[in-house]
């Protein structure tokens, strides 16, 4: 609902934009207080438990900084700790599998390498929910024509009545053309007198054709049904591709992750979910600074980002690609150029005698550099008249013949073909 | 008072008044008075003494016989006309004043003495040469207020025609005027005056209908029977829109006066020469420009008085509750400027029969009817097109009032070149309907209608409508002099709803209505000078119907959803006397009493105590039947105020309000919305309370046309509702779990200096207010700003507004506004953080810091049509410009996220000077 009254704000305003205007303002970036962000959701599933944590950055940075050196441990209500160690910058995990069982509390510990404590509110595993059925089914959704993923939850819910989904996709891509050769300049010299450098062609050995991307998903995925007339989830909308998307070009799988939420972690994630959309003109939700569960114990005024969550998960895989759906093959998602470099060729009409420049930046200067489709030889006579091979290079864009340069060659664990 | 002759030509003097305000000289004082043994001589100054008249006359005027007469609760007229129903004496009523005057023409039985004392006034009788004496003695009979008569009377001669010639003046200026037309409007004859005021008509006997007009001067609308040739002279009053002041009535000395502390008061000729914004005349964008009174911002919905929040104010249209007096968003009010009387905002000391909001009650009545004749007004300006008629029904009894306004913003929309804005929709109107009805001296009768309605369709798949409609019946009655009651019903209604109709998975209509009902008793008792004392009950039924969403079509994948609906029943009863102790002391004691009941059918949660509220932790649902009392508040609310004199001039006031509202706004945005929704009090949610301290110095000066006030305000209120981050209040069963509540503060000093006449007039007003909220909780997540008091998203310390306006001649003025505020506070970004893999924006404490300062000066300039004699219609032209300095004002600054980089916008709503230019014309 709320989206769709800023989208109305936001036409509305357009629309009297002959008077009104939108303009770039100064932003104000040295408010910067560092704060502390925690993440951690402990499973029922027997696995090494996970505690993220990282320091807020700044508007104009794009990276966090890590928290190093810290001491964290989850005690639990049968006076069990769990001790985590840094096992890459800011991320801890147990040193020993354990899994979160029902009916006993948990509570999450941090001392800082500055020494600063905090501690999380006790928490307890949600009650119990399984994903049923995960699918996906053809649909047109916001006049976009595509394949929708949808999930079913067990029949009855019970006490289950808040989920937060993360899925993640991993999709088999084949580049149109085999790469068999590397091709490399060694020996570069730029100076502008005398600019050189050798061709160094070799046979390749690594598996470049075939490749495996994973993303995740943008935006946190929540649903409740508290306001559903039954006690069940039926065709949850989890992901949406377009027809067009070259996930399905071959092979397609979706891993669905369900995450029972207690309320309280349901709220939190949603409200930071809703303020990060923080785009609107003239109905401004009131932003704010959204409490967690965890606390800092010498000062409860400090801000401390996050929340400490226990949660019931249950995950589901399926695989489909296009011509389950009966659609069109997905084009490649990039644009192959094959340009053959002619060491012959002699003419500056094109202000690269011999083509010489044209390698020179097609291999060295762009990024991912491009790639040797062939090379072949044919005979000419030098100056002296001597029979020499002169090399013609058939160079291609790298996305098209490796695809690492985009993916990568590792064939996942889980991958079934 | 008794006169010797000489004194006589104050009664001439009085009798020229009298010819142009005779409609407005009448006592309605109720009297009681018993007349044993005495002659009229004695009567009269028996009279004299028990009320407050001034009478003039001649002692020997009457005989000295003797008689007995009683007289109950009548009035002065009643009295004067039996007492003098068999003498030759006849009598006006001015203001306090009484004069009796002679007729030696038709009676005979005249005191012996008569002639030798009027006679000097006869000798000087000369056509040629109009004075006093003769207009006196031509136009003495007067059968009733409005009637007069001319010549000797003579029967036998009525058939004759006969000359009249005079001359007309303005009132004020005493000068004559030239061109007037004057319109035997029975007769169909005509005349102008010449040069130096003078006109000559020749009209035949009997009942003659003077009119005169002339572009501004009020028209004048006389009955006049010639019995012979004669004089009659017009004193005409120039009108209010040739002066075209900005008045801001306060019955002259009220403000110092009375003893309400805080109020202001804004009429509706006050607006014509402010600059408008695309054309409109807006009261309550004038009110704005006053001490106290502020928006969010340039286009924003609502109104916060004194620190209070936008769902505080309780604004009447005729006694009944508008829920949004603006269209398009507060760009544009939705009261008709030409049907409007007055408004009046109380903000600091509230009348007690008014409650049920905390901050301020805004009473708009519509101006009374011209029962005399049919008239008109509207405008046509560059957005909207006004026209409000005037219509008698039955001459000085019954009239109706007709006003439209609408605007053709659709057909512009159409013009702009550009796919998605031609697409749009945009689409506004309002209607009103008033009919007043004098039944009799003792029984009035008023009746308003009111619909407003708003559409939008801005991208093609969402409709979003909303409606305004009011209805109110009031009827006055009068049991004698000293008691007199007002019975009003009132009914508003409020709706929204939001129509989606894009991709039919998704297609739904959202509805909203609220609808309140009123009925109020209220009395009048005037028990003495010492005491007066006002009255009442009034209970008032809500009925809120929170939202119901409905898919459009099959295919739709949403669920038909409906909120339960509110229902809750207010009454009260209060009673305030206005109690003067000396001349120099007065008090206004006031006490109210609300009683609120909540009201089945419905269910409502029981939480768990002592962890925060949400749907994990409701303990039971309760079921109530219909009409059954689910939770009940009440609470006494104390009115006082008092004033007192310190100079003749200046006065002190202070005042202690008590206000509970049980009605809240329901808005997570920083600013209101009209898809806001109303919520009524309830076993979760507790009704809003505030009391205010006030103190005021308030001094005139320069004969009434200075006013000079200092007021300053303390208030404290309790209870107010405010949202959790990301609250979700549309369509939810368990809204009570997305709600704060906390404690306001707000304090300021007001300062307001006004120029009321004059070429140059206008105001200064100046205010330093703060307005504060405190959102304290035993459980951390229910914390705002650690539960310390921070600033409001309406709290704007400075706010400084000169409205000036400077009369050129008769046909040009110019006026201008300067406007400065204190920027609004906003919540800042801060910094980044990642959660899941995603990029989040982490927020200062709210309203931490502010957005630049506002100000905006505005000029116009009205033209006044020709004063040509023969035209359709009086009018004027405004030409003004709206933001001439092209100041860049931000409205919002908000925080877009592009590919992790966040940047900062400014939103402006009027960055260019905006001009505009309106035709108005009246009739």
């Amino acid at each position: 609902m709320k989206n769709h009254i800023k989208y109305f704000f936001t036409i509305l305003f357009s629309s009297l934009s002959v008077v009104s205007c939108t303009e770039p303002y100064k932003l104000e970036t040295n408010l910067f207080k560092d704060a502390l962000v925690i993440e951690s959701t402990i499973t029922n599933e027997l696995d090494n438990q996970k505690v993220k944590i990282t320091h807020i950055y700044r508007l104009e940075n794009n990276e966090p900084s890590m928290e190093n050196n810290a001491q964290v441990w989850i005690e639990d209500g049968n006076h069990n700790s769990y001790h985590f160690s840094e096992n890459e910058p800011g991320v801890y995990i147990s040193d020993n599998v354990f899994k979160a069982i029902p009916n006993v509390s948990y509570k999450l510990f941090i001392t800082t390498s500055e020494g600063k404590r905090y501690e999380s509110r006790e928490e307890y595993l949600p009650p119990e929910a399984e994903i049923k059925n995960l699918y996906a089914e053809k649909e047109t959704i916001q006049g976009g024509f595509g394949i929708q993923v949808y999930i079913d939850s067990n029949e009855d819910l019970g006490d289950a009545k808040y989920f937060r989904y993360e899925y993640e996709e991993t999709f088999k891509i084949i580049t149109p053309f085999t790469i068999t050769e590397n091709i490399e300049l060694v020996n570069i010299n730029t100076s502008p007198s005398s600019f050189s450098y050798d061709v160094l062609v070799s046979p390749s050995e690594e598996e470049k054709q075939v490749g495996y991307s994973t993303n995740s998903q943008e935006k946190i995925i929540q649903t409740s049904t508290i306001s559903f007339s039954e006690n069940n989830i039926i065709k949850f909308p989890v992901r949406f591709m377009d027809m067009n998307n070259y996930a399905l070009r071959e092979r397609y799988s979706i891993l669905v992750k369900q995450y029972v939420q207690s309320y309280d972690s349901y709220d939190f994630y949603k409200t930071i979910n809703d303020l990060g959309s923080i785009e609107s003109l003239l109905i401004e939700n009131q932003p704010g600074y959204v409490r967690g569960n965890i606390y800092s114990v010498n000062d409860n005024k400090e801000k401390v980002v996050g929340f400490f969550d226990v949660s019931y998960i249950s995950k589901k895989r399926i695989y489909f690609n296009y011509a389950d759906f009966n659609l069109h093959q997905p084009e490649y998602p990039y644009r192959c150029q094959i340009d053959t470099l002619d060491y012959t060729d002699n003419t500056t009409s094109d202000f690269d005698r011999n083509d010489r420049t044209t390698m020179y930046s097609s291999l060295i200067l762009k990024t991912p550099p491009c790639e040797l489709l062939s090379v072949s030889y044919y005979e000419a006579l030098d100056a002296d008249g001597n029979i020499i091979l002169i090399p013609l290079y058939i160079l291609l864009t790298a996305e098209c013949g490796n695809c690492t340069s985009f993916s990568s060659n590792i064939k996942p664990a889980f991958w079934e073909d | 008072m008794i006169l010797n002759i000489k004194n006589l030509k104050y009664i001439f003097f009085f009798i020229i008044l009298f010819i142009s305000q005779v409609l407005f000289a009448q006592g309605n004082r109720k009297i009681t008075i018993q007349f044993e043994n005495t002659n009229l001589t004695e009567a009269i100054i028996e009279l004299e003494k028990t009320t407050n008249f001034n009478f003039f006359f001649l002692e020997n005027w009457f005989e000295p016989t003797k008689f007995s007469k009683t007289y109950k609760e009548v009035k002065i007229e009643t009295i004067l006309k039996d007492l003098l129903q068999n003498t030759s004496i006849n009598f006006f009523l001015y203001d306090n004043k009484i004069i009796l005057t002679k007729n030696n023409i038709i009676h005979t039985d005249l005191p012996i003495n008569y002639f030798d004392k009027v006679k000097p006034s006869e000798n000087i009788r000369d056509r040629n040469s109009p004075i006093f004496q003769k207009e006196y003695l031509s136009n003495n009979k007067f059968t009733d207020e409005s009637l007069i008569t001319i010549g000797r009377e003579d029967k036998e001669a009525i058939s004759s025609k006969y000359t009249i010639s005079g001359y007309v003046k303005s009132v004020s200026t005493h000068e004559p005027i030239k061109g007037l037309k004057i319109l035997i409007t029975n007769k169909n004859i005509k005349t102008y005056t010449n040069a130096k005021g003078y006109y000559s008509i020749t009209v035949p006997g009997g009942l003659n209908i003077f009119n005169t007009s002339a572009s501004g001067h009020k028209d004048l609308h006389k009955k006049v029977i010639v019995y012979g040739n004669g004089t009659f002279n017009i004193i005409v009053q120039e009108t209010v829109e040739e002066l075209g002041e900005v008045v801001i009535i306060s019955n002259k000395e009220d403000n110092i006066r009375k003893a309400v502390v805080g109020i202001t008061r804004i009429d509706i000729k006050g607006v014509k020469n402010i600059p408008l914004i695309l054309g409109e005349r807006d009261l309550l964008k004038i009110a704005t420009t006053m001490p106290g009174i502020k928006t969010a911002g340039e286009s924003s919905l609502g109104y916060n008085v004194r620190g209070g929040k936008a769902d505080q104010n309780l604004i009447l249209l005729d006694n009944a509750v508008m829920y949004n007096p603006s269209h398009f968003f507060g760009i544009f009010s939705a009261i008709n400027p030409y049907s409007t009387g007055d408004v009046a905002i109380y903000k600091g000391t509230i009348p007690v029969e008014f409650g049920g909001r905390l901050s301020s009650v805004i009473d708009i009545s519509t101006k009374e009817v011209e029962k005399a004749k049919f008239s008109g007004q509207g405008n046509i300006g560059p957005v909207t097109g006004n026209l409000t008629l005037e219509i008698p029904i039955i001459e000085d009894k019954t009239a109706l009032l007709v006003g439209g306004r609408s605007t053709y913003s659709d057909w512009i929309l159409k013009k702009i070149p550009d796919e998605s804005i031609k697409n749009s929709q945009v689409s506004f109107f309002d209607g009103i309907m008033r009919f007043d009805s004098e039944i009799n001296k003792k029984n009035k009768l008023k009746a308003t209608a009111y619909y407003s309605r708003d559409q939008f369709s801005i991208s093609s798949d969402s409709i979003y409508k909303y409606s305004n409609r009011l209805a109110s019946l009031e009827w006055n009655h009068d049991f004698n002099s000293k008691n007199k009651s007002t019975f009003q019903v009132s009914n508003s209604q409020y709706k929204f709803s939001i129509i989606h109709d894009g991709d039919f998975s998704k297609d739904f209509n959202l509805n909203f209505n609220i609808d309140e009902t009123q009925l109020k008793f209220k009395f009048k008792y005037l028990h003495s000078k010492k005491h007066q004392i006002d009255y009442g009950i009034s209970s008032k039924l809500y009925v809120i119907l929170p939202g119901e969403i409905t898919p459009l079509s099959n295919e739709s994948t949403i669920e038909h959803k409906i909120i339960e609906k509110e229902k809750a029943i207010e009454s009260t009863v209060f009673v305030s006397d206005v109690f003067k102790i000396n001349d120099k002391l007065l008090f206004n004691l006031g006490l109210r009493y609300s009683l609120y009941a909540f009201l089945g059918e419905g269910t409502q949660n029981i939480y768990a105590p002592n962890i925060p509220i949400s749907t994990e932790t409701i303990l039971e649902t309760i079921h109530y039947k219909n009409n059954e009392v689910i939770k009940t508040y009440g609470a006494p609310e104390i009115r006082v105020s008092a004033r007192y004199f310190i100079t003749p001039n200046t006065s002190i006031k202070g005042g202690y309000n008590n206000t509970t509202q049980y009605i809240h706004m329901l808005s997570g945005n920083t600013t209101a919305s009209p898809v806001d929704t109303w919520k009524l009090s309830n076993l979760n949610t507790k009704p809003q309370k505030s009391n205010q301290y006030s103190v005021g110095l308030f001094k005139n000066s320069g004969d009434n046309d200075y006013e000079i006030s200092l007021e300053g305000y303390y208030k404290e209120m309790q209870d107010i509702l405010d949202f959790k981050v990301g609250a979700e209040l549309i369509l939810n069963e368990n809204i009570e779990t997305e709600l704060l509540s906390g404690k306001g503060k707000a304090y300021g000093i007001e300062v307001l200096l006004k120029k009321k006449n004059g070429r140059l007039n206008g105001w200064i007003g100046y205010s330093y207010s703060r307005s504060f909220l405190k959102l304290e909780s035993d459980f951390l997540t229910n914390q705002v700003n650690n539960g310390d008091f921070f600033p409001t998203n309406y709290d704007k310390p400075h706010d400084l507004s000169v409205i000036a306006n400077y009369k050129l001649t008769k046909r040009f003025s110019f006026s201008s506004n300067f406007i400065y505020q204190t920027g609004r506070p906003i919540t800042y970004p801060i910094g980044k953080y990642e959660y899941g893999g995603i990029e989040h924006v982490l927020y200062s404490d709210r309203n931490k810091f502010r957005i630049p300062d506002y100000y905006r000066f505005d000029v116009g300039v009205n033209i006044e049509g020709n004063h040509k004699i023969k035209k359709l219609a009086h009018s004027f032209i405004n030409i003004s410009v709206y933001n001439v300095l092209g100041r860049n004002n931000p409205y919002s600054i908000f925080f877009v996220n592009d590919k992790g980089v966040i940047k900062a916008y400014k939103t402006s709503i009027f960055s260019i000077p905006i001009p505009t230019i309106t035709y108005n014309f009246k009739f």
